[in-house]
């Protein structure tokens, strides 16, 4: 694709309160808003009305260590995503599913019905689950070491989109005059034959209209890296600063590029979160007016718990001290959002506290303050310099932060020419273009020489 | 009419037809499978005609036909006697193979697409307790019921089939006991999940920055044989905490589990209706539960046109589109019936009925389903080859499907019904434009929504039953003098009495109906040779909610003399 035609991707990253971390608590965030139909079908014409290519969820299957503070429900993302699809036309939508905690068979089966539903809007994020305090509501195996994860989801991953490519697109024949309706020799088993999983299975919903519904992946870790370069066709990440955003670009395409794909088939969004005020120094205030509403307590415990870094009982108004950034990396199970959250503290001269505030505001990902144009510039600059495809865009609150982001932001994108000024395209694939997709090695292969192929993919990520 | 009965109503969704060969009606131009104006169409129609829920099965399986499908003569298992019970149905579909076998849409997706199409109408997606975990479908049932605003039960499934089995990795389904075990321990998860968080657990308190109160979220803790979950959930309590429970299934396991805690019980409708549905009541009073609280629903492949002619036209025209080439053996298995010496084209009047009291119930059906008694035996093998058990076939006009309806409601066959589009488009809208206003002329279906949830489509008032009174032969012809209706229930009804209306061969709710009955308070005297007659009939329409049913202590002869003297 030629470097002017380039476009710029924008996935509206669905946490309905908000993605800061103490959007419950702003003024217009009404807590049961969540879960009204209507709230979430409005946000969904909302993003579609931004021309976002997709919306997103994320999700994961527990409640975690239980906070007074935290908003921490979530929604199912199917449940929420195919009702959106009721209501929308062009909108993309991309449930994260865990292949830690679920069956393929279920998530093929559900993926593909989304896809049907939307007629080809459907996206997987696909996910080993982190967080060890889910583990105990599918016991009683203790949270498996991230390489068990990643070797079941490597799994779960090749059975799923074998699943998606085992029906032909013309198996469906429906020829009413001789009643034949299907070709059966177009609709294949999926035998496989792995350490997670020994299934020989005849999947129950044809071709869908994507053919393979569009692959999120959200790794970080070497392993988690691997995957995503493997399968995903885009990748969510969270890069606090410009400078690792461009090695993680670079690393992942490079990537990529040895798992034979071409480059611009695996697209690299970073999440952004925006605060957008009329001038610079209102968009400061609201920055630092949703931070004051942050339980600084709560979250040193949680940064301690979640991303392993450890800042309790340090002096807040000064700088992390070396030595706890490097106990922190050679401890965290989550290393690479320690390095992430130092090079920010490096490159913004922050203190713990504001370590603290700018990890838990977004949650680790890009935060930029400040007017329509300074934000629509800092995209640009984002995007043209090889840091990013596209955005996973968080409002800081919802639905204030969409409404501004969608009125004020997504104009001035336009007229930069990186933005699309209409819907082009009427699939998830298609706003992305991305092509069809890798396909999966199980295709056509019997299932020993599909374990080979695999165990030596695995191997490559480890 | 507040205090009557109601017979209450799902819609099974089958975009192909719920009959295996509809598809190739000229009609039907393209798969309606994920077709959004289809499935906006079909919530609609259903919330027009006041359902009370959407269901969507599930299978967790394909089956591809084998080679020429389509049309194999390999001969069939299905079992007259077992279905004529109600049990079983095709064990091996070879024979009988249809799209609907091969694939489905995924029915947690399927029903949260149309709840952002509807507001009243209850959505029952169903799983395979077997296939699924419970913490997954608690969050997947719980988020269903919010963004519905309470309208989401579970259709609970526990699959027998290998195919299914081989798609997550076991060699063939766990017997049914071990299967039932699991689903006891999966609806106590699901509940106790639900009920993990207390009311009042939400504090909002956005000055002081607490969200929650921790103390009213509780774990769960639960460890089982099959399970092992600790909770909580992280999704707050829906509207109605716990969605409400369907339940199908032919063990004695299955059996137990529903009457112990479904809400619904989707049943067969078969020959011996009356003993199957009162063993199910019985059941749920054993385990303590009040038996209407527990509705027992059958799914019925409803044929309504304007007229009876019509609606068997258009029954024809679906079986006779059947793809299995007539086989005597095949049809001759599942009669107990030596058909060799016959052909497809010979009537259906060379089988000796009495020959095959297992199996004469279905040409029975056959025959009504056809309204023609001279029907082949190629029609009887397209019958049996496209109806799977428990959706037996009723063909009428929208009074003629309403007279079965009601007549089966009155008799306890059934709570209500499950709709099965035999056919689609239209078969829904037929049963909604011809069958509905019937119902509703009679009383015994709401002519609006009363409530938004679906536990409150089920909850209407549950009748108290008045004690029919019993009145002497003088009172009797005071009260038919006073203009009362009268009802001859006798068995064979010789010069009936006081213009009396004979039930004999015909439904007490047709009988009212030429009596002129158009209130539940009309005076309304039956009488039979007896009281052991007139009695039951007499609870029969109290129980329905009508208020002024008296019956005579001594019966026709009583009657008959008093009028002589």
């Amino acid at each position: 694709m030629d470097d002017t035609e380039r476009q710029l991707h924008l996935n509206m990253f669905g946490n309905w309160y908000g993605n800061h971390r103490a959007a419950w608590r702003h003024p217009n965030v009404d807590p049961a808003q969540v879960w009204s139909l209507e709230f979430n079908l409005n946000v969904a014409r909302t993003a579609e009305r931004g021309l976002f290519d997709a919306v997103f969820l994320a999700d994961a299957p527990g409640l975690g260590e239980l906070s007074p503070a935290g908003g921490q429900t979530r929604p199912e993302p199917i449940t929420i995503l195919s009702a959106i699809a009721a209501v929308t036309t062009h909108l993309g939508l991309a449930a994260t599913v865990s292949t830690s905690y679920s069956e393929p068979y279920n998530t093929a089966r559900q993926i593909a019905s989304l896809d049907f539903f939307s007629g080809g809007r459907a996206g997987w994020n696909a996910v080993t689950g982190s967080q060890p305090s889910v583990a105990p509501n599918f016991g009683p195996t203790a949270h498996p070491e991230p390489s068990a994860r990643y070797a079941r989801g490597e799994e779960f991953i090749e059975i799923v989109k074998a699943l998606w490519e085992s029906w032909d697109p013309d198996a469906v024949i429906a020829d009413q005059k001789s009643g034949v309706f299907v070709d059966p020799g177009k609709v294949r088993n999926v035998p496989y034959n792995g350490e997670h999983y020994q299934i020989d299975a005849l999947f129950n919903v044809p071709r869908s209209p994507q053919g393979r519904p569009m692959l999120f992946h959200a790794g970080s870790s070497e392993l988690g890296r691997q995957q995503a370069a493997r399968h995903a066709d885009a990748i969510f990440t969270a890069q606090p600063t410009i400078d690792v955003a461009r090695e993680y670009y670079a690393d992942l395409k490079r990537r990529a590029a040895n798992f034979g794909r071409r480059p611009e088939d695996v697209l690299v969004l970073p999440g952004i979160l925006p605060i957008v005020g009329s001038t610079e120094a209102e968009a400061k205030a609201s920055f630092a007016e949703l931070n004051a509403l942050i339980d600084i307590e709560a979250s040193i415990r949680e940064v301690a718990r979640t991303d392993g870094l450890d800042v309790s009982g340090l002096d807040l108004d000064a700088p992390v001290p070396t030595c706890v950034w490097e106990a922190s990396a050679a401890t965290s199970s989550f290393k690479s959002r320690v390095d992430a959250l130092r090079a920010k503290a490096d490159e913004a001269n922050l203190t713990a506290r504001e370590v603290i505030e700018w990890d838990v505001a977004a949650h680790g990902h890009y935060i930029v303050v400040g007017t329509p144009e300074q934000v629509a510039d800092d995209i640009e600059h984002w995007f043209t310099t090889g840091a990013a495809d596209g955005f996973n865009y968080k409002a800081a609150q919802l639905p204030d932060g969409l409404e501004i982001f969608v009125d004020h932001v997504v104009p001035l994108l336009q007229r930069k020419g990186i933005y699309r000024k209409e819907y082009t395209e009427t699939t998830l694939r298609g706003h992305y273009g991305v092509g069809p997709g890798s396909e999966s090695v199980l295709r056509g292969s019997r299932p020993e020489i599909a374990k080979h192929r695999l165990s030596r993919a695995v191997c490559e990520a480890s | 009419v507040t205090d009557r009965r109601q017979v209450r109503i799902g819609h099974s969704v089958w975009p192909l037809g719920r009959h295996g060969s509809a598809w190739r009606l000229p009609r039907v131009h393209r798969i309606l499978e994920g077709d959004a104006k289809f499935y906006r169409d079909t919530v609609q129609t259903a919330e027009r005609g006041l359902f009370d829920y959407l269901f969507l099965g599930s299978i967790e399986a394909a089956r591809l036909p084998t080679s020429d499908a389509q049309g194999s003569e390999t001969p069939p298992s299905f079992n007259a006697a077992d279905a004529a019970r109600g049990i079983g149905g095709h064990t091996s579909q070879d024979h009988y193979w249809t799209p609907n076998l091969l694939y489905k849409l995924e029915s947690f997706t399927t029903t949260a697409y149309v709840a952002a199409l509807s507001r009243n109408i209850g959505l029952a997606p169903t799983f395979n307790t077997t296939y699924h975990h419970p913490f997954n479908i608690a969050r997947q049932a719980a988020t269903l019921d919010h963004l519905s605003g309470g309208r989401a039960a579970i259709n609970i499934v526990t699959g027998r089939s290998d195919d299914a089995a081989r798609n997550y990795g076991l060699p063939e389904s766990p017997d049914t006991d071990d299967r039932w075990d699991r689903a006891e321990e999966f609806i106590q998860i699901l509940w106790s999940l639900w009920d993990g968080w207390e009311d009042g657990w939400l504090v909002n308190d956005k000055e002081r920055g607490i969200y929650v109160d921790p103390d009213k979220i509780r774990a769960t803790n639960f460890h089982g044989k099959y399970f092992d979950v600790a909770g909580p959930i992280n999704i707050p309590p829906s509207p109605q905490r716990r969605p409400p429970l369907i339940v199908a299934g032919a063990s004695q396991r299955s059996f137990e589990f529903g009457a112990k805690y479904a809400d619904v019980r989707f049943i067969p409708f078969a020959d011996k209706q009356a003993e199957y549905y009162k063993t199910q009541k019985d059941l749920a009073s054993m385990y303590g539960r009040d038996p209407e609280s527990y509705f027992l629903l059958p799914g019925i492949a409803f044929y309504v046109d304007d007229t009876s002619t019509g609606a068997h036209n258009r029954f024809r025209e679906v079986q006779d589109l059947a793809t299995p080439a007539y086989s005597a053996q095949a049809l001759g298995a599942v009669l107990g019936y030596d058909l060799a010496p016959y052909s497809e084209k010979d009537r259906v009047s060379v089988i000796d009925l009495d020959a095959i009291p297992d199996a004469a119930w279905l040409i029975r059906k056959a025959i009504e389903g056809f309204g023609d008694d001279n029907i082949t035996l190629g029609d009887v093998d397209h019958f049996v080859a496209n109806m799977p058990y428990n959706q037996v076939p009723v063909v009428g006009s929208g009074s003629e499907v309403a007279d079965w309806i009601e007549e089966n409601f009155e008799d306890r066959k059934l709570d209500g019904v499950v709709v099965f589009p035999p056919y689609q488009p239209g078969a829904l809208d037929a049963f909604v434009d011809l069958v509905i206003p019937e119902l509703q002329r009679r009383g015994i279906y709401r002519t609006a929504y009363t409530g938004s949830t679906f536990r409150e489509h089920f909850s209407s008032p549950t009748p108290k039953a008045e004690v029919p009174e019993l009145i002497d032969a003088n009172e009797a012809w005071r009260r038919i003098a006073a203009g009362a209706a009268v009802i001859d229930t006798r068995q064979n009804p010789f010069e009936p009495l006081g213009n009396a209306v004979p039930v004999a061969g015909g439904t007490l709710a047709a009988a009212l109906q030429s009596a002129g009955v158009d209130s539940t308070d009309r005076q309304i005297v039956v009488y039979c040779g007896s009281i052991a007659g007139s009695g039951p009939a007499a609870e029969k329409l109290a129980a329905v909610g009508y208020t002024n049913i008296s019956h005579v202590d001594g019966g026709y002869a009583a009657l008959k003399q008093a009028q002589q003297t």
